[in-house]
This record gives C-alpha cells, structure tokens and sequence, in this order.
C-alpha cells in the first residue's frame, strides 16, 4: 500500500516539475550575479588554480591535495581542467569520508552519556563508513534518509541506527533533531509551550509529531555471557504518546506539522509514515533544506541561514530565486545530491578568490568571494597528515600495527574537543582559542611530525633535492598547495642557505612548522 | 514583568519536615551537629598565606573596603553540575514526603534550613551560604536549558550570546595584568565568547590534577628556536593578511599566538599547579577531578583570573538516582566545603562570589527505574561569598512541585549577579547579527541576595 501511495506521489511531484526548464552553473552565476550588481557589490577576481585546486579538495575530499596531485594540475593545460578535475574528486571515495564526517557532525556530534558506549565501541566510525558507502554509490537523498530515520535492528550491524541511538534518551530529542536536520525547521522550543515566533506551532503539534517516533525503542543487548554488547533499536506495535505534565493526561496521534494526519494508507510503522510526509508529501522543503545545506557546505553559509531554522524572523533567503531553483533542479535529478555538488562546484561563484575588501567580506550573504573558513577538525588532520606524512610515524613503531587507525582516532578525539563548532554557532571568521593554539604550537607528536626523522616530508625532500629553491618550493607544495612567491622564495632560500650541515634540517623543520601554523594552512580559502 | 513578592522569603524550611520522621532526623541530626565542629579544627588546613607557593603576587584588594560599602567583587567561581541535579538530594529536601527519596535530610549551620545527609561538610558552612530554592525556568533540555542557564539567555536563532565567564573576563579584566587567561573552564569545555571575542573564550583545563597541556615547549626545540619560528611565523601571517585584502581572521590567529606565548612564559602560570599544595588540603579537597578542579580554582583566584568553572557531570539521573547521586555528593561535599572555607581563610571569600547550579532540577517524582526526569520548574542554586546574604531564599511545596515563595528566574539570577560585580545588566551591546542585546534580558535583582 504504501508503494502505491509513493507511487502516486511521486507522478504528482513529476508533473509539477514538467514545465520547468533545468538549471545549470551558468543560471546559478547570473542569478548570484544579479544580486550584485543590485546592491553595486563588484565581485572579487576567480581563484588561481592553486587555491582552487585546495578549496576543491578541501570541500570535496576533506584533506588538502598531495604534492603530486597539485603539481600535475599545475602543469595540466587544458582549458577543461577543472571541470575534470571536480569530476575526479566527485568520484573519490575520500568524497564519501568527507560526506561521513559531515553526517557524523550533524546527526551525532559530540554527545555524553550512556551511548558513549557505543561511540568507544566504534560505533561512530561505523556510521562514518556507512554514510560514505552511500555517498560513493551515490544513493538518493531521500533513500539515505529513509535509511537514517527508519533504523532497525543491531547498531553495530546497521550503524544508520546511531543517530537514533544518540537520541535514545527522549523521544522530544528524536523527533525534534530528525526535524531539524531534514526539514530545517526547529520544533522543540514548542516542546514545553507555544513556539516563540512560529504562532501556528503549538505544544501540541509538537507531540503529534514526535508520536511518530515515541515507539522506536533502543534497548541494550547482551552476548551470551551477559555482556553489554550494543544496542538494538526496533519499532514497538503499541504506545500512547500523551503531552507531558498534563492533567488530565491528554493522547496524541502522528500528525504532520501542516495538520496532516499519519499514518498515510495502511502503514503501521510511524517512522515509515514520518518519512512517508517527509519526503513525499512536504517534498519540496526536504528537497529546499538538502539544497540550502549543500551550499552551505561549499560556501560556509546558506542561501538561507542558519540552515536549521527557516521559520527565524532572521532567517530570510539571500537569494529567494536560485533557493527555489536549486531546490527544483535537485527533484528533478531524482534527489541526486552529486549533480548538485557538479553544478555548485562548476559555477564562477564557487571558483572566486578569496581576496576580498571590507564590504565584500561584511556582505557574506552576496558570495561575492571566497570566505574564510577554519579547517574542520577532520580537515585539519587530514591536511596534517598530508602536509608532514604524520601516519607514517606510526608506520615506523614496530609495536603497533594497528597503530595508523589508533593515532587517527586519538588525534580526531582531540581535533574535535579543541577545534570543533557546533552546527548552531556562527562561524564568519576563523577564531581561533588559547588551547588550539598551545596545541598548535607545541603538541609533541606535532612536534615529531615536522621533525627530520624517517619517512617524514622533511626527509622525502632531501631525499629528492638538495637545492634549497627547490626545498622550498617543495615545503610550499605540501602545506600550502602553491608554489611559494619571489618574496617566500628568496627569504626561506636564503635562510636554509645559511645554514650549514644539521642546522639546514633544522631550518627546513622550522619552515614546515611555520607553514602549519600560518593562518594560510588553518583555513580553506 | 514583576514577581509576586511575598513576605516570606526567607522563610524556614522546617515545617516541611514531616512530623513522623521528625524524630528519627533530630537525632540523626544532632550527631551531625557534634560532627559539625569539625569544621573549625579543619580550618587550620588552610593557611591564611596564600599557601602552595603562591604569596606575594597577588594581594586581595582591601582598598575596596571602605566605611560598611561591601568589597567590590573581583572574581567569580561557578561550580557547574552538568546533567541537572536533583534539589530534593541536595539543597531542597522534603524529610517525610512521598517525594522525599532514600536521603535524610540533616540540619545545617544556617538555623532552619536543611541539606540532605550526604552535604554533611557543607553543612557545617551553611550559614556563608545562600541557598535560593525557588528557581524557575521553562526549558527542560539540556542544551536549551544549558544555554539559558550559561548565558542568562534562552537560545533565539542565530545570535551567539557570550556565557557568563565571557561576560565576567571582559567586564573585570582590566584590572589583573597577570598573563593568564581571564576566564578558565576546568573539565568542560565552558560556553564561547559570543560578540565579545576570542580573547575572553575559556581556557580549557581538562584534568586539574595534570600540568597544563601543551605549556611548555616540545623536546627538541629550545627557547631561542621558538622565537625564531614565531617570528618567521609572524612574517608568514603577515603576507597572507595582505594576500586576503582583509586581516581580521588571520590577526586573530596572531593574537591568540602571542597570548599563547605570553601564557607560556607567564611566572603566574603556576596557579595551574595543584601539585605544589601540601597534600593535607589536597586530601580535604578531594583527589578527584572536581576537586582538584575546586582548588585549581582557588589558586587562579588567588593570581586574580576573573572567572572560573569547574564542572561536574553525571546529574542526569534518569534511572538509578540515588546511587549516582550520593556518589557525585561525595565530590560535590569537600569540594564547595574546602573552596568557601579556604577562600575565607585566605580572605578572598568577600571578594570571590561562588555560584553552584546546574541547568534544571529534577522530578520530584521517581520514575519506575528509580531515577527522576528533568524538571525546571522548581529547583535551586546556591551563592557564597561576593558578599552575597547567607540564608535561604524562596521556598518550594511540601512536595516540592511547585515553587511557592519568591518564584526567581535565569533573568533575576544574572541580574542579581552581575549587579553584585558592577556589571551593568542594562548594557546595550551592538551584535554582528545587528540585533542590539541587553547584557541582561529584563529580570530583576533578588534584593534577599544581596542584602
């Protein structure tokens, strides 16, 4: 029954969209556009290749480029280079990482308490490698959250269950953050009264939604030695939902935020019709939020912002137009989030520079060039370990070898406490705080990372040249992705060349420590 | 809006002990009361010099106390209960009532007002104490109500509102010059700066009774070095400031460097160094993470940082209550006891207001997994020091489900504490979403508090 009612709404959806012309990274330019030349804001000059070649990688991969990577680019003359090479990194399976520990931050986060458990027992890189397969084969966005709110079964067998998990405390969590984050409307302020600037939101409607979850249950498992091991999540056929601290006790039914009542047709599961309404019958603002949240993602802000609260007074669309349009072209690719990322990524709007004046960087909301954004904690390691082979410490303990995978995870423990915002909070400019720059300035093993020790970048550049020009330009390679300008050239060439024997790798190792603590490696720009 | 004031304030908590375990409390209580007296033998723990190594760098300020004009208060230390505690286990206790839980409730220095069993030291301190048991909030989750009760601001939108250690080191740093960070977070993280800037964000100490990490240079590279490689650093950031056309961000980083260097080098660095107190008052405070995080606390006080947190988690007693609860008493009780004894001992107390809370209360109800559930609507903080008025304010029903006297909100506590520090609350602040915000929103000042 519910095939058929999926059936038919998706005809709906499709007939709709018939008559609409397709958009493409053209449409979206002039659309940006037009708003600047609207409020005489000149747009900044494109980005070189160099800083596109990072940005590209950065938002798409997670990591920097690899030396290699950008020198080919750097030589490559085709005029089609970059739409080739958006296409590369679209296809790379670090792409799904990337998408992993997005997913991960939005739906998981950092959070205490008894499923702790499950975060020390893997389960959060479960759920990492889980969102990446589905991004590498490209699943539909709806499918994926079908998947994620749906969640059945062992966590650690279907690690799409931990964010409910997360949640497993308080059915007014669950249903308030799937809300949140698919549909991009913030319904648990009206959990203990009436919505603060949504009149149409009452307490009441926030339990009828949170009715379609109140029978997902996550109980512990135990092994056959009466063991904690994990949790299992199922959907329970009975439970009354009632309005809390109500007397006398008023019953809820699944009902939609517009009024709609759930279960549509005969689907007996809740969860099932929350998607049901969520992806089919309120289509368009799941489609809208995804598109918002996408560019977002690759330009640091939303078409509308913040990208969770659309009901905000505040939050009003930049750009009312290219939104709807965006948002039209994801459902007509049948919810395929990679050709959005294709056409956002080959627009002049993305490939801008990052030099910009005053007025250019106060006015965020005209994407008039490329922000400032601090690297993620999993962009910072990764560009770490890029810039400096940090892994390959690891490599050479004999002890360990898992170690790789261990250091990882205890370093993007720490990334994470000392380097990660929440999704609520403004990032406009790159803030950084006294423990990440102690941090930065004097860990040990980044200390070790920039030393001269086997397999270390250092030692891979005197291995492959002794000339310091060339050192130099190798050093700017690896942590910067550019060659170095005549100014960086002659200073560190200059400085290497006075120093003799040991005291060279000693200069090189302070150049490589300068490189990762500039401002320059610590943002994507 | 107003508050319905009534006149009883300040009014004893005795009648909601029920008659029937009257008797058994008195006499419980009366052992307690011989216990007691070791409050005062104890006080010799803590040595009126500033102890630890610490004398001479720092001296309180007696030039603020002139004629009867309370001292001006120049610190802050909140003792954060992460989770929300539960009032009638702690601070509220309704001895006798079906709510009233596995604890007895024992009486305190402070005549009239009880505490349960397991608070037995500070007990014996009440009477520095202002317990206000008539919070009232409507958030009950976490993080709305973590918000609310870290910023005095529910959460609204886009605007970052800065937590109270933000807004404490900005308003009073001026006058420490010691280079050390302002505003301190120990165990957690603590609340971001909002508009107010990196400079009063927290420093974070994730375990008090470790050396700070990252303090001291790595192995392998030498003082000189390190100047070396922040002055070609400076030189690098430079350069790509000018490559950006606008240098705020990367100035930022710059600053944040240079008070990183200045905190490296800084001789009152060793306030983060509880290992250089005798282990008797380390002992008395407790070798656990709160309180060691208790004393750390006092040692920064001591070298003039304007705020302090010092978090304690596992207050979320959904299941299980009275076993996690007891067990975090037993680092709650010397910890607040220790920190308002040896601040008054080193004569810090009347310029050091302490403030201990979490972001809600508890069910007074127990759920079938002997656990109670959020609840907001009746709970309470306490205040010591600053020169706050000992004594309870406000009063909840013999159940304690509801608040029945002197109902005070987040509004009415920030008011009340900022307007202790000379901090405006009616201050207008222009915010980078444009939207000008008071530092306080509305409320008025608890005059009970404040005497």
């Amino acid at each position: 029954m519910r095939t058929l009612v999926t059936f038919l709404l998706t005809l709906l959806a499709a007939s709709a969209l018939s008559a609409q012309e397709r958009l493409d990274s053209a449409g979206i330019d002039r659309l940006i556009d037009a708003r600047l030349s609207a409020e005489g804001v000149a747009a900044a000059p494109p980005a070189d290749d160099s800083e596109f070649l990072r940005r590209l990688s950065l938002d798409t991969r997670g990591t920097i480029p690899s030396v290699e990577e950008t020198i080919a680019f750097l030589a490559d003359r085709s005029p089609e280079k970059r739409a080739e090479a958006i296409e590369r990194f679209l296809a790379d399976p670090k792409r799904g990482e990337a998408w992993g520990a997005y997913w991960d931050k939005v739906l998981i986060g950092n959070f205490e308490g008894a499923n702790n458990q499950m975060v020390r027992m893997g389960a959060k890189s479960l759920f990492r490698e889980w969102v990446a397969e589905q991004f590498n084969q490209n699943t539909p966005y709806d499918k994926f959250a079908e998947a994620i709110i749906t969640a059945e079964g062992q966590v650690r067998e279907s690690p799409q269950g931990l964010p409910t998990l997360r949640y497993r405390e308080s059915v007014a969590d669950l249903s308030g953050s799937m809300t949140r984050v698919f549909l991009g409307k913030q319904v648990q302020c009206a959990q203990c009264h009436n919505h603060p600037y949504d009149e149409n939101l009452t307490q009441q409607d926030f339990w009828e939604l949170a009715a379609f979850f109140d029978r997902t249950k996550a109980r512990p498992v135990r092994d056959e030695n009466g063991r904690f091991a994990g949790f299992n999540i199922s959907e329970v056929p009975r439970g009354r939902t009632f309005i809390p601290d109500t007397s006398p006790r008023v019953e809820v039914q699944p009902v939609w935020l517009d009024g709609t009542k759930g279960p549509i047709g005969l689907a007996a599961q809740r969860r099932e019709s929350y998607v049901t309404m969520l992806t089919y019958h309120d289509r368009e603002q799941f489609a809208r939020n995804m598109a918002n949240r996408l560019w977002a993602h690759y330009f640091g802000r939303g078409l509308v912002e913040p990208v969770d609260d659309w009901q905000n007074p505040y939050a009003t669309p930049s750009h009312p137009e290219l939104m709807e349009a965006l948002a039209t072209e994801f459902l007509a690719a049948d919810l395929d989030i990679r050709h959005l990322e294709r056409l956002v990524l080959n627009t002049r709007t993305y490939q801008r520079g990052s030099t910009a004046d005053a007025v250019q960087r106060a006015r965020a909301d005209l994407f008039a060039a490329a922000p400032l954004r601090p690297l993620t904690p999993d962009q910072l390691f990764n560009s770490i370990d890029a810039a400096t082979n940090l892994s390959s410490l690891a490599a050479n303990r004999p002890a360990a070898a898992a170690f790789p995978d261990a250091l990882r995870l205890r370093y993007l423990a720490q990334f994470t406490f000392l380097f990660d915002n929440d999704e609520m909070e403004e990032v406009d400019t790159f803030e950084p705080n006294l423990s990440q720059a102690l941090f930065m300035l004097n860990d040990k093993t980044l200390a070790q990372a920039v030393s001269n020790r086997g397999g270390s970048m250092i030692a891979e550049i005197i291995e492959t040249t002794k000339d310091p020009g060339e050192q130099v330009a190798y050093l700017f390679l690896a942590a910067l992705s550019r060659r170095p300008s005549a100014e960086e050239a002659g200073a560190y060439a200059e400085l290497l060349r006075s120093a003799a024997g040991t005291q060279r790798n000693r200069a090189l190792e302070d150049i490589l420590w300068v490189l990762v603590n500039s401002a320059e490696f610590r943002t994507n720009h | 809006m107003g508050h319905a004031h009534d006149d009883h304030h300040c009014h004893s908590p005795e009648h909601d002990a029920g008659v029937s375990s009257r008797r058994t409390f008195l006499k419980r209580a009366i052992g307690a009361w011989l216990g007691m007296s070791l409050a005062s033998p104890m006080l010799g723990l803590f040595d009126q010099g500033t102890g630890g190594g610490l004398s001479g760098l720092w001296t309180p300020a007696a030039s603020a106390a002139e004629g009867a004009a309370p001292k001006a208060v120049r610190s802050v230390v909140l003792l954060w209960m992460d989770g929300g505690p539960s009032q009638l286990d702690t601070f509220d206790p309704k001895p006798g009532a079906p709510t009233a839980g596995q604890f007895r409730a024992m009486k305190t220095a402070l005549p009239g007002a009880l505490f349960t069993e397991h608070l037995e030291r500070t007990a014996s301190i009440a009477d520095r104490l202002c317990v206000v048991r008539s919070m009232s909030t409507k958030e009950g989750n976490h993080s709305r109500a973590k918000h609310y009760l870290r910023t005095g601001y529910a959460p609204t939108g886009p605007v970052a509102f800065p937590g109270m250690g933000s807004m404490v080191a900005s308003q009073l740093a001026a006058e420490s010059s010691a280079k050390i960070p302002m505003n301190v977070s120990i165990n957690a993280p603590g609340t971001g700066s909002g508009w107010l800037g990196v400079q009063y964000d927290p420093f974070h100490v994730q375990n008090a009774g470790r050396p700070v990490q990252n303090l001291a240079l790595p192995k392998g590279v030498a003082e000189e070095r390190f100047e070396r490689r922040m002055a070609l650093l400076a030189e690098q950031q430079e350069r790509f400031a000018q490559r950006l056309g606008s240098a705020k961000s990367v100035r930022n980083l710059q600053e944040v460097n240079e008070a990183a260097r200045a905190f490296m080098e800084a001789p009152e660095a060793d306030a983060f160094d509880i290992s250089q107190e005798p282990d008797t008052v380390r002992d008395a405070y407790g070798r656990n993470k709160f309180g060691e995080g208790c004393l750390m606390a006092r040692r920064l006080v001591q070298r003039g940082v304007k705020f302090v947190e010092v978090s304690l988690g596992g207050w979320d007693t959904h299941e299980d209550n009275f076993t996690r609860v007891k067990e975090n008493l037993g680092q709650l009780d010397p910890g607040l006891w220790s920190l308002v004894l040896d601040l008054e001992t080193k004569g810090l107390l009347d310029t050091t207001l302490v403030v201990c809370m979490g972001e809600f209360g508890r069910t007074p109800r127990l759920n079938p997994r002997e656990g109670r559930d959020h609840f907001p609507r009746a709970w309470s903080a306490v205040l010591a020091g600053g020169g706050v008025r000992p004594g309870v304010v406000g009063a909840t029903s013999d159940d304690g489900s509801e608040v029945v006297s002197r109902k005070t909100s987040v509004e009415d506590l920030y008011r009340t504490i900022y307007t202790r520090l000379a901090i405006s609350p009616d201050q207008v602040w222009d915010t980078p979403s444009g939207r000008p915000i008071k530092t306080v929103n509305g409320g008025e000042v608890i005059r009970e508090v404040l005497g």
